[in-house]
């Protein structure tokens, strides 16, 4: 039996197929919005909308954007001898936050993992090699998550490119800024220790 | 409330709102369990490397309505090598992916646990045969289950004594045939007496002595077909290892 009117009904049941919401949040978010003011609720369409239409993926490194190339690609502030390869678009935004790094990127969407059947071809490495054809590129910084499955990425990227004389390297792992050694496990602190700088 | 102490291996994880992970565990006391890690996404997390695939920790758990909830985890092992080559990750992956597909919750079975914490230290080692080790995983994780392979007389007719050069393992019925019953089968597979003597070997070897059997490729081969169908037919799921 449906209690509620057809179009409130209807939104809950769009808001509950986003991820992490259930009918209970949905039916919330909901009437939420049904008192929202009017102009609100259209920005908020309007929002979605935009997004959904005018974001692509860049051609050359996968990055969502709103122009093909992206801004980082066409910069011509950027050091195009380096390429950073992440897992993910916000994985970028993560890298940029830092102001530390001033290359290129190379998103996967995605990384190799045994387990839920995704193999070499299900992610971008293909347009990973193609890039690299041009021969700019002298050094490919991994920056896959150090997971199992961002791991086992890495490996593969590095086995893949080190004999095609490509300075291949792999960012840290260790003890996190603010972490505790107490709980930190023995792989973590051999990591940290191999790559220990002098003071 | 009460709290609950137990060792566990990590099967798989599924991602839960922003940084929680819920974790599909294999624990000694308990069987297959689903436990929820709060804040394990988070690089500061005391559960970061305790909520990794693979990893053999103690939990401290506390047993919710649905879900358990880790309070607590102390590391025993991350079979960290095992991220080094990529092969035997593959191997461990379907060994992994074969103990959630066959181990029902809450049920323990401790001979099918340390059948899978034995086979993740031997792919963990170097220079072992990766395929060797899975399939003889597969064969004996079946057996714990109760999914043992009928060798020494017809799954079908009950007739003993099956002799000759060649022999016919059916996958469907769950064992070896006899000519006649094999003539009506349209599963059958035509095998040696060295298939048959390996399959019972592999049933009755110790867990320790799981990475000392030596296979040629062409017998390893037509073990892995027969198994992956004798699978296929007891769980209806295709699970075989990734080719990487």
């Amino acid at each position: 039996m449906n209690y509620y009117a057809e179009p409130i009904s209807r939104l809950i049941n769009e808001l509950s197929k986003l991820p992490g919401i259930g009918p209970k949040t949905a039916q919330r978010l909901a009437f939420y919005m049904l008192h929202m003011p009017k102009d609100a609720v259209h920005t908020l369409a309007q929002s979605i909308n935009d997004a959904r239409d005018k974001i692509i993926y860049c051609s050359i490194c996968g990055n969502l954007t709103d122009v093909d190339p992206c801004a980082i690609c066409s910069s011509s502030t950027r050091d195009n001898s380096t390429i950073c390869v992440v897992e993910s678009p916000t994985d970028v935004v993560a890298m940029e936050k830092t102001r530390g790094y001033n290359g290129l990127y190379h998103v996967l969407h995605g990384a190799i993992s045994p387990i839920d059947g995704v193999g070499p071809d299900d992610i971008r490495i293909k347009e990973l090699l193609t890039r690299l054809r041009d021969g700019q590129v002298k050094e490919v910084i991994l920056a896959t998550n150090p997971s199992v499955e961002g791991e086992a990425t890495a490996l593969y990227i590095s086995r893949m490119l080190k004999p095609m004389g490509f300075k291949v390297t792999r960012i840290a792992n260790g003890i996190p800024v603010g972490g505790d050694l107490e709980y930190a496990d023995e792989v973590t602190i051999t990591r940290a220790l191999e790559g220990r700088r002098e003071m | 409330m009460s709290l609950i102490k137990t060792e566990a291996i990590v099967l798989k994880h599924m991602d839960y709102l922003e940084a929680d992970r819920i974790l599909v565990m294999f624990s000694k006391e308990l069987g297959k369990i689903h436990a929820i890690a709060k804040g394990s996404r988070r690089p500061k997390s005391r559960f970061l490397m305790a909520s990794e695939i693979f990893v053999l920790a103690d939990y401290m758990l506390y047993e919710g309505k649905n879900l358990y909830t880790v309070t607590q985890s102390e590391v025993k092992c991350t079979f960290f090598e095992l991220r080094q080559n990529m092969n035997n990750l593959a191997y461990a992956a379907y060994a992994t992916n074969l103990c959630d597909a066959v181990i029902q919750d809450a049920e323990p079975n401790i001979r099918a646990y340390y059948l899978l914490l034995k086979t993740l230290q031997f792919l963990s080692e170097l220079n072992t045969d990766a395929s060797a080790l899975a399939l003889i995983f597969a064969i004996k994780l079946m057996d714990f289950i109760g999914y043992r392979p009928l060798l020494d007389q017809c799954c079908n007719c009950g007739k003993g004594d099956i002799d000759g050069s060649i022999l016919y393992f059916s996958p469907i019925s769950g064992g070896v045939l006899c000519k006649g019953c094999a003539a009506s089968s349209d599963d059958v597979t035509a095998v040696n007496q060295g298939f048959i003597n390996t399959v019972s070997h592999i049933l009755s070897m110790r867990i320790n002595d799981m990475n000392r059997l030596k296979m040629s490729d062409v017998l390893k081969k037509q073990l892995w077909d027969v198994f992956n169908q004798y699978i296929l037919s007891r769980i209806d799921k295709h699970i075989v290892p990734m080719k990487l």
